[in-house]
């Protein structure tokens, strides 16, 4: 029952990292550019967030510490910082978008125009999250972010061939100009760096030091990593399959990220369509207090102030502070009339540059044997984390190119 | 770890970020190219099939008037958008007369929207305006031809 319990954490972490705003968009996207052809790329994603999820939560368990502690410790002051002001302003971009996301399904839900929307949803979150504890906010956002698995209930209805689908699995180039191969990569790199956005582990790590995990939460660690992980890759991979099934044929490139709602309003009519808006609202909530959490964290962390939601608000003030002047700042940002989905692909893209300090740190404090024991990672885990480092480089340095050359993946 | 590793990841960001911005500024003022317009047209394009499944879904009752209000109300937002990014750029004389097209194709998509949030409450009145943004659709079709 604990174990059930805890895997709340994991399908918190994975509804707001897999299925944010940008995912939305991007997975379907994806499926209405180039058909089943990138569904490895989610696969590819999943494997690598289960690893860096179950790494950092297990050094939060044993070594009691959280990613950006031991970003600290691993590096020098100055990288460190750099790092820290990356990942802080990747975190308030995300934030932003996040939040700006809830606003659009409100809307779409309630009928509500832009701003009411807008002060309504930075107000109610300021407040769930200063009334109710650690726990019990990512249980409700968690299990009520679950609506999306409408998405995947959506694919079955479809009696999609599963051989088609399964052909997706196998990294393939398109048979295209050079201009469809530079749209493939990117669109392939957005969904792997969408899926393992750095925000995520200082998240999820954090939350693990939030509930006082222990070695005895091994276990749960891993349960949590892996179950909340796929289940988020299995609606990620939903939304990228429906988007090549009914909007290909249909030549819609969806720009908008309500239009994902029509996927699950197609096969079951108002009820699928509300069941979507009410899981995305949550879902993406999920993903704007992961994301706030994650700066506030990084930034407590850093200069080593008293930090967490399970403590007494007025006793971490300046942690507290951080947090809600993060949601106050993303409520600016979007009184500029960004587009919540031009924000997110911005910040998708030039989160790869944080990625590989985060992924280097995590990678080798949970190989230490000397700070982990026998919790210490094993050969067959090493050598993941290792290939999935150098993926990570590989795709820091092509990803702004990419980006350049495809237009934001306009081609 | 060494101070010059430091700098040199300092600068390697900078560096990308400049030429992000670069980049994005050069594609801001350069002259519409083929690709530019397709790209544009195609997004248009997208934004009527796009209406048009909404109406339908919205005349079969999947959908709710509010979800389809507020999804139109977006998608002239972005009409708009596109329209006054299309004015803001130079356009070789060659384009002028389809990017006029283009133009009022975007008028007449806005002027058939708000006549649809005029009557949404009539589920059956809106044929005429499905008709409508399938005969402005197949028009963005053909210009987008023009510029594959």
């Amino acid at each position: 029952m604990s174990s059930l319990i805890q895997i709340t954490l994991g399908v918190l972490t994975a509804m707001g990292g897999f299925v944010d705003i940008g995912e939305l968009v991007f997975s379907v996207q994806a499926g209405v550019k180039f058909g089943f052809a990138l569904l490895w790329a989610v696969l590819v994603g999943a494997i690598g967030i289960i690893v860096f999820s179950e790494a950092s939560g297990r050094i939060a368990a044993v070594h009691k510490k959280a990613v950006f502690e031991i970003i600290k410790d691993r590096f020098s002051k100055r990288v460190s910082i750099l790092v820290l002001i990356l990942s802080t302003i990747l975190n308030i971009l995300t934030c932003a978008a996040e939040v700006g996301g809830v606003a659009i399904a409100l809307q779409l839900l309630t009928g509500l125009s832009h701003l009411p929307a807008l002060i309504l949803t930075v107000g109610v979150l300021i407040l769930i999250v200063w009334t109710l504890p650690f726990n019990l906010l990512e249980k409700i956002f968690g299990l009520l972010g679950l609506g999306m698995v409408i998405f995947i209930a959506a694919v079955i209805t479809r009696h999609i061939p599963s051989g088609e689908i399964s052909s997706g699995l196998i990294p393939k180039l398109p048979h295209y100009n050079l201009q469809s191969i530079y749209t493939y990569l990117y669109f392939a790199l957005g969904i792997i760096s969408s899926t393992m956005m750095p925000y995520e582990v200082y998240f999820y790590s954090s939350g693990g030091i939030e509930e006082k995990w222990d070695p005895k939460k091994l276990i749960d660690n891993k349960l949590t990593a892996i179950v909340g992980m796929s289940l988020g890759a299995l609606v990620s991979g939903s939304l990228l399959v429906l988007g090549a099934d009914i909007f290909k044929p249909l030549n819609i490139t969806p720009n908008l990220h309500g239009t994902s709602v029509l996927l699950a309003a197609i096969p079951f009519g108002k009820i699928g369509m509300i069941i979507a808006l009410i899981g995305i609202i949550f879902a993406i909530s999920g993903a704007a207090l992961e994301t706030c959490f994650a700066g506030a964290y990084n930034i407590a962390q850093y200069f080593e102030w008293r930090w967490g939601r399970h403590l007494d608000p007025t006793k971490t003030q300046k942690f507290s502070a951080t947090w809600i002047t993060i949601f106050i700042f993303s409520f600016f940002v979007l009184l500029f009339n960004i587009d919540p989905v031009d924000l997110v692909e911005y910040a998708v893209i030039f989160s790869l540059l944080a990625l590989p300090f985060t992924y280097y740190a995590v990678l080798k404090v949970a190989a230490d044997k000397r700070i982990m024991q026998k919790h210490a990672s094993g050969n067959f885990g090493k050598t993941l984390g290792w290939i999935y480092f150098v993926l990570i480089c590989i795709l820091a340095i092509v990803s702004i190119p990419l980006m350049i050359l495809t237009n934001m993946g306009k081609g | 770890m060494k101070s010059s590793y430091i700098y040199i990841v300092s600068a390697l960001i900078a560096l990308l970020v400049g030429v992000t911005v670069f980049g994005t500024q050069m594609i801001g003022n350069t002259e519409l190219n083929k690709n530019d317009i397709h790209s544009q047209i195609n997004d248009f394009e997208s934004f009527g099939h796009e209406t048009q499944l909404l109406l339908q879904n919205y005349q079969q009752d999947k959908i709710t008037s509010t979800y389809l209000t507020n999804q139109l109300n977006q998608i002239d937002k972005k009409f708009q958008s596109i329209s006054d990014t299309l004015q803001g750029k130079k356009i070789a004389p060659k384009d002028f007369s389809n990017l006029k097209k283009l133009t009022n194709l975007s008028s007449e998509y806005l002027f058939m929207t708000k006549k649809i949030e005029e009557k949404t409450a009539e589920k059956q009145q809106i044929e005429s305006e499905l008709l409508e943004n399938k005969k402005i659709t197949k028009q963005l079709e053909y210009l987008g031809k023009l510029y594959e």
